[in-house]
């Protein structure tokens, strides 16, 4: 009906994204050699236990050499080692396709699990708090403030704003987060310094819930921080144009209040565009939260991801996770695209023939 | 929200009184640059009984000051600096903003804006717009809808046309949904300002034709501003021509036409193009003055063919010429103007 179509061309792409992004990785990860030197070291450490282990069974130099090479070659093989990338890494992205995330070689769950999705399904909901929240406090504090603004543009508080704005927009999230673990949490002692709980974490489910949300205001704060700028900015330069646009002036010949004004023929039409800001904005966020995470100790998917590039190289975390990142980014796109599309008809394609006799 | 205009609630009138009087106008402009007047002293008055006045002039003239004046849509730059308005009896420049816009806007003036293809809200129905003063006023829904319906029919519109968006609509289309708007609360005064200046011209001649009709039908006054003489003449029973901020010229449209008392007006008219004449098109060089600086003379002394050394010290004050029909220049009072070479 006009709203579907849009929306199922939009999911098309954005799946084509997903499979782009997985293409990319592989080719990363492959081309450079560096899944194989991931896995090269992996089978170097098992050998040397293997190694101690048949040692002490067998005496002989020649056959402890020869059990040790077919113990390697079993192992290379386990991994994949035997095969060149271009055939071991589709595979393995195909599995990640269906979900099927594999095992982490060094992470676990608190209750011991080393499946990877089990562990995504840990770390996700930490994230999804900073994110989801800070998004919407942007938003909030955006649309509040940016149609404030629009109503004063070249005001001293609106020249005040774009430099903040502008000064917002290029503070690297991970600095503005040390600079706020320094001033909350050393200078002033008013908030944690990291971690998402006390130690020892309380034991009762909602001072645990406090807890965390007590922990959780400085990485907020951080992301709010460097995103709030462009966010205060898109949302004035919006209402600002939309406001001058010749059906505003109808609305007020017609005699339509100020609210009316401002809600239906402004803010309404400028809706679109905000709303793209805001999940565009979101999308940096998701990359903005793997180094505030990591700043922050936040036990999250960024930190994850951290652990899993600069700790001990984990291939199948590294897969799983920026398959996850994308997954999210792409989601967030789709569910940016449905607004668009329900939010200006314009967008619709054939929409018209609904009224039509 | 309470009903803005109660119904029995009968506006202030007086009947002797004409539709609208507008009386030594002035409109001034905070600029980077300082301050400029650029509506000086109009005045003018429209008849009750649905009289249409043309206000013709180039761009930057200040014919859409004047309007704009009117229907207080003035830019936040601008502001009435002296002068009264009143509309039937009723000097409604002394209102509060929002006794004007609950009282005055829609109810007795209701405007046509200049560009009329970005006049509609793109993301609400027309039906939507169209009905939402009403709706403000407390109307019932079904009421409002009904009442709009009829009146989109009324300017040929098609069934259905309310619950459409406006990009789907063609231009002329979106013209007559927004003079359908207009007459939605039966307006005594509807300005128009350039309504058919982006149509081509065959959708031109049919929204003037609906303009006549209405006129004619409903005895609404207008204000129509244009730039085209043409369509002026077509609609306007009188023509009021605007540069540098004053009416150089106002009179019944066929007596100004067919004999121009001011050089303005007469250069104006030549300029028109002609089907099928060998003569060219007169050429008016140069621009409209500056208003910022203040002008000693004549403001047209530094374009006009007829210059004389009296227009660049002394400024001119409308005279009359003939019944309802005054011009502002020296030479206005001597009978029709000498002619001009080129």
């Amino acid at each position: 009906m006009g709203i579907w179509r849009p929306i199922a061309t939009r999911a098309a792409s954005l799946f084509l994204v997903l499979i782009a992004v997985l293409v990319l990785l592989v080719l990363s990860l492959g081309a450079t050699g560096y899944s194989d030197r991931i896995l090269t070291a992996i089978v170097g450490e098992e050998m040397r236990a293997v190694r101690t282990a048949l040692a002490a069974q067998i005496k002989d130099p020649d056959e402890l050499e020869a059990a040790v090479r077919t113990q390697q070659e079993e192992l290379e093989r386990s991994y994949g080692l035997d095969q060149p990338w271009t055939l071991r890494m589709p595979a393995m992205v195909a599995r990640v396709l269906v979900l099927d995330l594999g095992e982490a070689r060094t992470v676990r769950t608190t209750t011991g699990s080393n499946s990877v999705a089990e562990i995504i399904l840990e770390r996700l909901p930490p994230t999804m708090l900073l994110i989801t929240t800070s998004l919407l406090i942007t938003a909030a504090i955006g649309v509040a403030i940016g149609t404030w603004l629009s109503t004063r543009v070249g005001s001293r508080s609106d020249r005040i704003a774009s430099w903040i704005a502008a000064v917002s927009n290029a503070l690297p999230g991970w600095w503005s987060g040390i600079v706020l673990i320094f001033i909350f949490g050393f200078a002033l002692r008013w908030l944690p310094t990291g971690g998402m709980y006390s130690t020892p974490p309380p034991t009762d489910p909602l001072a645990r819930a406090l807890d965390m949300v007590w922990h959780a205001i400085l990485p907020i704060l951080t992301l709010v921080l460097v995103s709030i700028g462009p966010s205060v900015y898109v949302v004035r330069t919006m209402t600002m144009s939309v406001a001058q646009e010749d059906h505003v002036t109808l609305a007020r010949a017609k005699g339509m209040s100020g609210g009316s004004i401002a809600r239906r023929h402004i803010l309404r039409v400028a809706a679109p565009p905000i709303v793209t800001g805001l999940i565009l904005g979101l999308a940096a966020s998701l990359g903005g939260s793997i180094l505030v995470e990591t700043v922050f100790g936040w036990q999250g998917m960024g930190r994850l991801y951290y652990d899993a590039i600069a700790g001990t190289p984990d291939e199948a975390l590294i897969v799983a996770l920026t398959f996850m990142f994308t997954l999210l980014y792409v989601i967030a796109r789709l569910i940016l695209e449905i607004l668009y599309v329900l939010l200006d008809p314009r967008v619709r394609t054939g929409g018209g023939r609904r009224g039509a006799a | 929200m309470s009903p803005l205009t109660p119904a029995g609630e009968t506006p202030v009138t007086d009947p002797a009184a004409p539709l609208l009087s507008v009386e030594g106008l002035a409109v001034e402009y905070t600029t980077a640059r300082g301050v400029v007047r650029s509506v000086d002293g109009v005045s003018f008055t429209l008849k009750t009984g649905g009289e249409a006045l043309g206000l013709i002039g180039e761009s930057g003239s200040g014919k859409t000051s004047i309007t704009s004046a009117v229907t207080r849509l003035l830019p936040r730059n601008g502001r009435v600096a002296e002068g009264r308005i009143v509309l039937a009896g009723e000097e409604v420049s002394r209102l509060s903003d929002e006794e004007f816009r609950k009282r005055i806007r829609w109810s007795r003036i209701a405007v046509v804006v200049q560009g009329a293809m970005a006049s509609l809200n793109p993301v609400l129905r027309v039906g939507d717009q169209g009905t939402e003063r009403l709706r403000a006023d407390g109307v019932a829904r079904r009421d409002a809808e009904a009442r709009f319906a009829a009146l989109l029919d009324r300017v040929g519109l098609p069934r259905g046309t309310e619950k459409r968006y406006p990009h789907e609509l063609s231009g002329g289309m979106k013209q007559r949904a927004v003079i359908a708007m207009a007459l939605t609360h039966d307006p005594q005064l509807l300005v128009l300002d350039e309504p058919t200046s982006a149509l081509d011209v065959s959708i031109q001649a049919q929204i003037m034709n609906l303009l006549k009709e209405l006129k004619r039908e409903r005895g609404i006054g207008m204000l129509f501003i244009t730039h085209d003489l043409g369509l002026a003449s077509d609609l306007c029973d009188r023509v009021a021509v605007v540069y540098g901020g004053q009416i150089r010229e106002i009179g019944g449209t066929d007596a100004l036409l067919a004999g121009p008392r001011d050089p303005y007006t007469e250069r104006l008219l030549a300029s028109i193009p002609r089907i099928r004449s060998a003569e060219a098109p007169g050429f008016l060089p140069g621009a409209p003055p500056d208003l910022r600086v203040a002008i000693p003379g004549c403001r047209f002394a530094a374009r006009c063919p007829l210059v004389f050394d009296r227009c660049r010290t002394e400024a001119p004050d409308l005279v009359t010429v003939g019944e309802g029909h005054d011009a502002r220049c020296f030479l206005s009072a001597d009978g029709p103007l000498p002619a001009v070479r080129g």
